[in-house]
């Protein structure tokens, strides 16, 4: 249920960026499909569909993809459909087609949604995230810690010859995953990210800087499982999170390395 | 606020809430060939077009379509009817509910791909949900309306 006492569509970000700071209960309006799900309220929305944030561009330093842009957009880009970026369209293979059109890449981003698997994934391939007033973070420190009220404009993905995996587990195909796990070896060493626990994606450092170190998947599996907090909800107990985390990262590494 | 839109090509000029979404929009106008299910983006049966993409209208706020077309099953009922007869030809059970979400959908699908393969066709109708025909006939009756061949 989503709840606003006004609705407003600027055409700058400068205004957008003015109207979120004014009041508190302000909301940005990106694919309002989480906001409809749950329960939000607030007093202004503010749309953000006309600032031109839904294109997608290869650049020198990378694949900018602007926050307003749908699934759909993402995984039919062809850029991204190589390794390792191919574990993007993966990510979001088990939606619907109306579903993947409404949900946005920054929408999901900002939202920190415990179950994404694109969260989960993007963290792996060391996406970075750029707000208006911010500037640019990584992906991790973004998701870690508490942000101040920013409008995101794009995620960027570096450039990556690599190769990445994503293993999940959910109880239907179109239900969120019980637990999700992406991994990433390219020029920038290993990225172990769990998401789904069902708290949002982390990086598994201990576990990367094992496998750096040469350790075998079945270690660094189980130390990504050691380092990880894991919770319990109406998809799956914290104890079965736990058991089913180092073989999903196990899998994960192995498919990797072959 | 006032939102001016298209449905099905012809011009309307609607008075609309801040969070109202497009599906009570459409069947407080009429439009109730427009279903809402699980008014939380999940079943699928409230699908119109939207720029003639399928679209959850349960979850797009109508103060959003200023300028927009939409398309609800009568927009397009000459194809959606030559579709019809092809799940009458499967017999397939139908309460009607999540017909003319689904058609739409079927209709977008046919328009978007090209040879689909079965599990293209499955996977692009995944957020679609029939409680009475069990999909199987479903799938035959678009095969056979896409002249689709398994790979």
């Amino acid at each position: 249920m989503l709840k606003l006492e006004s609705f407003i569509q600027p055409r700058d970000i400068n205004e957008a960026y003015a109207l979120l700071q004014q009041r508190a209960d302000n909301l940005l309006l990106a694919g309002c499909t989480l906001s409809k799900m749950g329960h939000k309220q607030g007093h202004t929305g503010i749309d953000l569909s006309l600032l031109g944030l839904d294109g997608i561009e290869q650049q020198a330093d990378g694949v900018h993809i602007g926050a307003m842009v749908n699934l759909r957009a993402l995984e039919a880009y062809p850029a991204l459909a190589r390794p390792p970026y191919a574990i993007l369209a993966q990510s979001v293979a088990h939606f619907g087609t109306q579903l993947k059109q409404a949900i946005t890449v920054g929408g999901t981003v900002a939202a920190k949604f415990g179950p994404s698997d694109l969260l989960t994934a993007l963290l792996a391939l060391d996406a970075q995230v750029v707000c208006y007033q911010a500037g640019r973070q990584s992906l991790s420190a973004y998701l870690g810690q508490a942000q101040p009220r920013d409008i995101i404009t794009e995620i960027v993905l570096p450039p990556s010859t690599g190769r990445a995996a994503l293993q999940q587990v959910r109880n239907e195909y179109a239900d969120f995953a019980v637990l999700n796990t992406a991994v990433c070896r390219d020029e920038r060493g290993w990225r172990v990210a769990v998401g789904g626990r069902p708290g949002v994606a982390a990086l598994c450092r201990q576990a990367m800087q094992a496998l750096a170190q040469g350790a075998s998947a079945q270690e660094a599996a189980a130390s990504a499982a050691a380092e990880l907090t894991f919770g319990s909800n109406m998809r799956a107990s914290a104890a079965y999170r736990k058991t089913i985390c180092p073989v999903l990262v196990r899998r994960a590494i192995e498919e990797v390395q072959a | 606020m006032i939102v001016h839109l298209f449905v099905n090509d012809r011009p309307y000029t609607w008075e609309v809430g801040p969070d109202e979404m497009l599906a009570h929009t459409l069947r407080n106008h009429g439009f109730t060939s427009v279903k809402t299910g699980c008014d939380m983006a999940s079943c699928g049966v409230c699908t119109v077009w939207v720029e003639g993409k399928p679209t959850l209208s349960c979850s797009v706020l109508s103060a959003r379509m200023e300028g927009k077309h939409i398309t609800t099953i009568e927009g397009v009922a000459e194809e959606a009817e030559a579709f019809g007869r092809f799940l009458v030809g499967e017999g397939v059970d139908q309460c009607g509910y999540c017909s003319p979400g689904f058609v739409l959908l079927v209709l977008a699908m046919k328009r978007e791909l090209h040879n689909p393969t079965r599990e293209q066709v499955k996977q692009y109708l995944n957020g679609n949900l029939c409680r009475c025909s069990g999909y199987q006939g479903k799938l035959r009756a678009i095969e056979k309306f896409m002249h689709i061949k398994d790979a």
